[in-house]
């Protein structure tokens, strides 16, 4: 018995004899509706928790990496004998990106679906549940195969290893730009050209980047579009999964005339800033208190309104209506 | 009287101390509320302690700053006496020959740098020097046709053309391009014993360390053999010792350091990279190229200490200069040509981050989280308590029945 006085001592909640309390209908509703009320907040809690939120950093990049995939699937109005592919950079490599790639001669059509010649530019950038959702990983089935050459249009895919450094692939005729043993016909070549992947690093096929699903066209023959890349690395994370790839920002002009080697030039840098996005979770602890902080104003509050309210109808309507609906017994507050 | 109008108005009821009911459940949850009260806010006080740090991305606004270099290099294949440094840059501004200068070098013999018996090759040549220039206060060195020294005759002994040591020999033949060797059948370099001194490095290493300052744009900073020689927009190296022994001498080396400014050890910041990096390939004409990019960092430390320093990423290349296919990527074609050396190739970004150290949470912050979890403790507790006591009754009422 002494040690049950002992911890009583302690109570900090002293309640009030059911005698001296009152209940009314009035005050089960409100305490209902704030019950109510409360779940509802504490769902939308938990799904902020388990949802989490996105922490965006920049970093330098620390890793000495020598080099990146360039991953590409195109198409050129051009038969494929025709063309030479390569790789320059300034580090004075050059990437016979010819023997890498894969070649196929096909009709030459642009899709419905794509963007032709720059027409309603698509400026969203991916969020991280995209990325998640696209992050299927993959590499071209083929390597370094070269079939009907002389089909109208060329469908050019693969990955090619470059120099993380400043450089550029092209895509020229035969003859033009450098030496070979015969030049093209003039008359062969147009470099209307449909791009359905163009990326750097990994492969990751579903991932939109700001060249897929583009198509340039041109009538003239000799024809250069030079294409700018700045690419930036970027990392996103979550739940433990780290998706390392790029994104990258372009630019385009054209020149017509043979000012420089008709062509398509892919001009790339590298940014040394890494984007870092990761999806970040609250500790639990933290859910913790702020479950307990929501509901405890919650109830605080509650009280303070019903009281108030209750005081507001006992000044406009009087006790009687007030009083409607009592009975002596406990209540939760 | 407007008091009691003013005291209806008590948010804070207080419940007459008569009719209030003390219990043991009660006590029981005011002790457990006590101890997760501390728990949280012993939690919220560590939070509040965590240092975070926050970058900030901004356009660097200064000007006509420096870019402080400093470097620690180690050659492992090539004797001291042969390296030549310089920086270049897009300016045209030009440092050559740093080894002569603002940089060390100290010999390295079979792995190991000679600190201790370390022979500084210029005070070896000063001491021999005054040996030669004693005997002759007239003495008038010939420079082998490096120099035009026709009209010697003509002029006072001040304006005279001459090479009177090793070294000034070396600089005329390197002003003409032509090839120097080891000084060998040159008078003044075999009474200095410099080709005794040469021919005894051979099989030496080299350790380069030291800071200089270049301007903030790009440009690169080489390590060739041989002293250079710049006309118009061509920089040649002399090359002749460096290819007299076929068998000898590659560029194969560890970078101990390399910083653009101040270093910062941290997980978050990459002022140091490339320390460490080992390049060996044991190809004598090889060309190693590091490229890097600088971006201008400021870090500002919980203590309110700023450093102005800078960050950088590297990328590595290596090829041979006989250029071809390389072993590895036999898709890849290097370029032919060049020099052999190390370059290390740097870019200045416009871009400078700002690394602050702060708390992960401001002050009000950590009193708004410690008065609400402690207010939300207590008000759970309440409930919980009325809600016990409630049942208790209830049950209570029930046995009396």
């Amino acid at each position: 018995m002494d040690y049950h006085r002992t911890i009583r001592v302690f109570d900090a909640f002293p309640k009030t004899e059911p005698v001296n309390t009152v209940r009314s209908t009035k005050g089960s509703y409100s305490t209902i509706l704030m019950g109510f009320f409360i779940l509802f907040l504490i769902w939308v809690e938990i799904g902020g928790y388990v949802d989490g939120y996105i922490d965006r950093q920049f970093m330098l990049d620390r890793n000495i990496q020598r080099v990146l995939n360039i991953n590409l699937d195109m198409f050129v109005a051009t038969p494929c004998n025709y063309l030479h592919t390569n790789v320059k950079d300034i580090t004075q490599d050059r990437f016979l990106a010819q023997e890498q790639l894969n070649f196929e001669g096909v009709n030459f059509f642009i899709p419905d679906s794509f963007r032709v010649n720059g027409d309603e530019s698509q400026g969203s950038t991916l969020d991280l549940d995209e990325v998640m959702r696209e992050s299927a990983l993959a590499e071209f089935r083929e390597k370094k195969s070269f079939t009907h050459g002389d089909a109208p249009a060329c469908h050019i895919f693969g990955s090619i290893p470059v120099n993380k450094v400043h450089g550029f692939f092209h895509i020229t005729g035969k003859g033009y730009g450098y030496r070979d043993r015969s030049i093209v016909p003039k008359e062969a070549l147009n470099f209307t050209h449909v791009i359905s992947e163009f990326s750097f690093g990994e492969f990751y096929p579903y991932m939109n980047n700001p060249l897929d699903f583009t198509a340039r066209t041109t009538n003239d023959h000799i024809h250069t579009f030079n294409y700018y890349l700045d690419v930036v690395p970027t990392e996103y994370k979550k739940l433990g999964i780290v998706i390392d790839t790029t994104q990258y920002s372009m630019t385009v002009t054209e020149l017509p005339g043979l000012s420089r080697p008709p062509g398509l030039f892919f001009n790339y840098q590298f940014e040394p800033i890494i984007l870092s996005i990761e999806e970040k979770r609250i500790s639990f602890v933290r859910f913790l208190v702020r479950l307990v902080t929501i509901c405890g104003g919650i109830m605080v509050v509650a009280k303070w309104i019903f009281r108030t309210v209750d005081k507001l109808i006992r000044v406009v309507f009087g006790n009687q209506v007030a009083n409607r609906g009592r009975e002596k017994a406990s209540s939760l507050l | 009287m407007a008091k009691p109008k003013l005291l209806s108005l008590d948010a804070f009821a207080k419940t007459a101390d008569d009719v209030k009911v003390k219990t043991t459940s009660g006590g029981v949850i005011t002790l457990i509320c006590l101890i997760v009260t501390l728990i949280l806010v012993t939690n919220e006080y560590f939070d509040y302690q965590t240092v975070v740090i926050r970058p900030e991305l901004v356009v660097d606004r200064d000007h006509a700053k420096k870019l402080d270099i400093s470097l620690n290099v180690t050659f492992h294949h090539i004797p001291c006496e042969l390296l030549a440094m310089d920086i270049m840059d897009i300016t045209g501004d030009l440092q050559i020959d740093l080894l002569m200068s603002g940089f060390q070098k100290t010999r390295v013999v079979d792995g190991l740098a000679k600190e201790t018996t370390e022979l500084r090759v210029n005070e070896y040549k000063q001491e021999n020097n005054k040996l030669t220039n004693s005997n002759n206060p007239y003495y008038c060195g010939s420079c082998y046709g490096a120099l035009n020294q026709k009209d010697n005759e003509n002029k006072p002994f001040d304006e005279k053309l001459c090479c009177n040591t090793c070294e000034s020999v070396k600089k005329a033949y390197a002003k003409a391009g032509w090839a120097f060797y080891d000084g060998r059948n040159i008078e003044q370099c075999e009474n200095e014993g410099y080709v005794q001194l040469v021919t005894s490095m051979v099989d030496e290493g080299c350790q380069v360390s030291g800071t200089a300052q270049i301007n903030r744009v790009s440009g690169n900073l080489h390590f060739a053999p041989g002293s250079s020689l710049t006309s118009g927009s061509r920089h040649i190296h002399d090359l002749s010792l460096f290819e007299k022994y076929p068998d000898k001498f590659n560029f194969d080396h560890t970078v101990n350091h390399l910083s653009f400014g101040k270093t910062i050890d941290n997980q978050e910041m990459s002022t140091h990279p490339l320390d460490g990096y080992e390049a060996a390939t044991g190809n004598k004409n090889h060309l190693y190229s590091y490229f890097l990019k600088v971006v201008a960092t400021r870090y500002e430390s919980m203590s309110g200490l700023k450093w102005d320093t800078n960050q950088f990423s590297a990328t590595y290349h290596d090829r041979p200069l006989e250029g071809g296919r390389d072993s590895d990527h036999p898709n890849t074609l290097h370029a032919s040509g060049g020099i052999p050396g190390a370059f290390f190739h740097f870019e200045i970004s416009p871009l400078k981050i700002i690394n602050r150290e702060q708390y992960s949470k401001t002050r009000s912050a950590f009193a708004l989280g410690v008065s609400a979890s402690v207010a939300g403790v207590l008000t759970l507790g309440s409930v919980l308590d009325k809600t016990i006591w409630t049942a208790d009754q209830i049950l209570r009422q029930k046995k009396d029945l």
